[in-house]
């Protein structure tokens, strides 16, 4: 755009003078410099502050991850022969655990009811009913005896057995003239007890 | 020739864009190296589980003792059969004596597939293992058969676990009636 135009009539009239600075307005090409300057040192900064050392960061970052990566596979490697080297079968081992577990539920009747038996039987008492039930951990007893002092004397020495847990006292039942006394007797079972 | 206003603007315009673009560079550049920093992470967390794993694996196992695969197939066999199991409970109760004769009436009924309840013990096992119920019923006024059953069961080369057992004694000791109910174990995949 022209910056000045400058318009005189001749005296003669036979021609004008007309004058068209065509030349652009420049800035000072000082003033240019700092502008590219400026520019040239904000992309420098940026790009040292947000892109350099996050960037020098994140690579030193991932050497060493790199490095404990390997170190790693390695160690994975040598504790993976350890296992092969012990001859670990991982399926045998959780097979065999099973088994072992399944038989710490198999209780010791016998000596459960051995010792019951016993101390009826030393009272001239009999056992009528046995009845394990495995899901309450029970053992239900039922003992007869045909004479209440021999009941009672019975009746104590059961319940001073450490694993009688609980008794029921059964209604008198007559059986060939005798009157047969009956108690039921808990005996709470633990698993994993032999 | 453009205005002051019009340079300023493209000025500020060339600043933005120098930041805009240092940040674009920042994101594709440094996005890519963090998702790498984070996949290697997480794959070092996982093989030092690993790791960790079989060092307790080795530290608890080292030296344990297993018996060969074949000898823990006896006790809980690979493959289920209902003769077979049938048998096996027939011989047991036949070498006690308890036969299907007139004095021991005896029976047997094997259950392939007995509701375990939720709650019991057993619950666990279900899921794993095949589990087989066996109810054997006899009569006999011979109440030392009890604790001979029980260890013929519990002696079997097979896991047998006893889960109800009722022995009854009628009124006038003639007659006795025993009911013993037992779970058989198999690994079938």
């Amino acid at each position: 755009m022209p910056k000045k135009i400058v318009y005189q009539k001749s005296e003669t009239g036979v021609t004008d003078f007309v004058y068209i600075d065509l030349l652009p307005e420049m800035k000072s090409l000082r003033h240019f410099n700092v502008n590219v300057i400026i520019v040239l040192l904000l992309l420098v900064v940026s790009s040292f502050i947000l892109i350099y050392i996050p960037y020098r960061n994140a690579t030193i970052e991932k050497e060493e991850l790199n490095s404990l990566n390997n170190d790693l596979q390695h160690e994975l490697i040598l504790t993976q022969e350890e296992v092969i080297g012990f001859e670990i079968d991982t399926t045998v081992i959780d097979f065999q655990d099973d088994i072992d577990g399944l038989k710490d539920f198999r209780i010791d009747f016998n000596n459960h009811i051995n010792d019951l038996a016993l101390t009826a039987s030393l009272q001239g008492g009999r056992i009528t009913e046995i009845d394990y039930d495995f899901n309450t951990q029970t053992i239900n007893m039922t003992v007869a005896i045909v004479s209440t002092y021999t009941f009672n004397m019975l009746n104590i020495d059961i319940l001073n057995l450490d694993w009688v847990t609980d008794s029921v006292y059964n209604t008198p039942t007559s059986i060939a003239g005798d009157v047969e006394y009956t108690a039921t007797y808990q005996i709470g079972v633990e698993f994993n007890v032999e | 020739m453009l205005n002051r206003r019009a340079t300023n603007y493209i000025f500020y315009g060339i600043l933005v864009g120098v930041i805009g673009l240092v940040i674009l560079a920042r994101f594709l550049l440094l996005g890519s190296i963090n998702d790498i920093n984070a996949d290697t992470h997480q794959e070092n967390i996982s093989l030092q589980n690993q790791i960790t794993d079989l060092e307790i694996l080795v530290a608890e196992n080292r030296d344990k003792q297993t018996e060969d695969l074949y000898l823990l197939f006896d006790q809980i066999p690979n493959s289920y059969s209902y003769e077979s199991l049938e048998n096996k409970t027939r011989a047991i109760f036949e070498k006690l004596g308890i036969d299907e004769s007139d004095d021991y009436q005896r029976f047997i009924q094997i259950d392939d597939d007995p509701v375990i309840p939720a709650d019991s013990v057993l619950e666990q096992y279900s899921a794993s293992y095949k589990l087989v119920e066996v109810m054997v019923f006899f009569s006999s006024n011979e109440s030392g058969l009890i604790p001979d059953m029980l260890d013929a069961i519990y002696e079997n080369n097979q896991l047998f676990i006893v889960t109800n057992l009722n022995f009854d004694v009628g009124l006038g000791f003639d007659y006795t009636g025993t009911t013993v109910r037992f779970l058989a174990i198999y690994n079938i995949d």
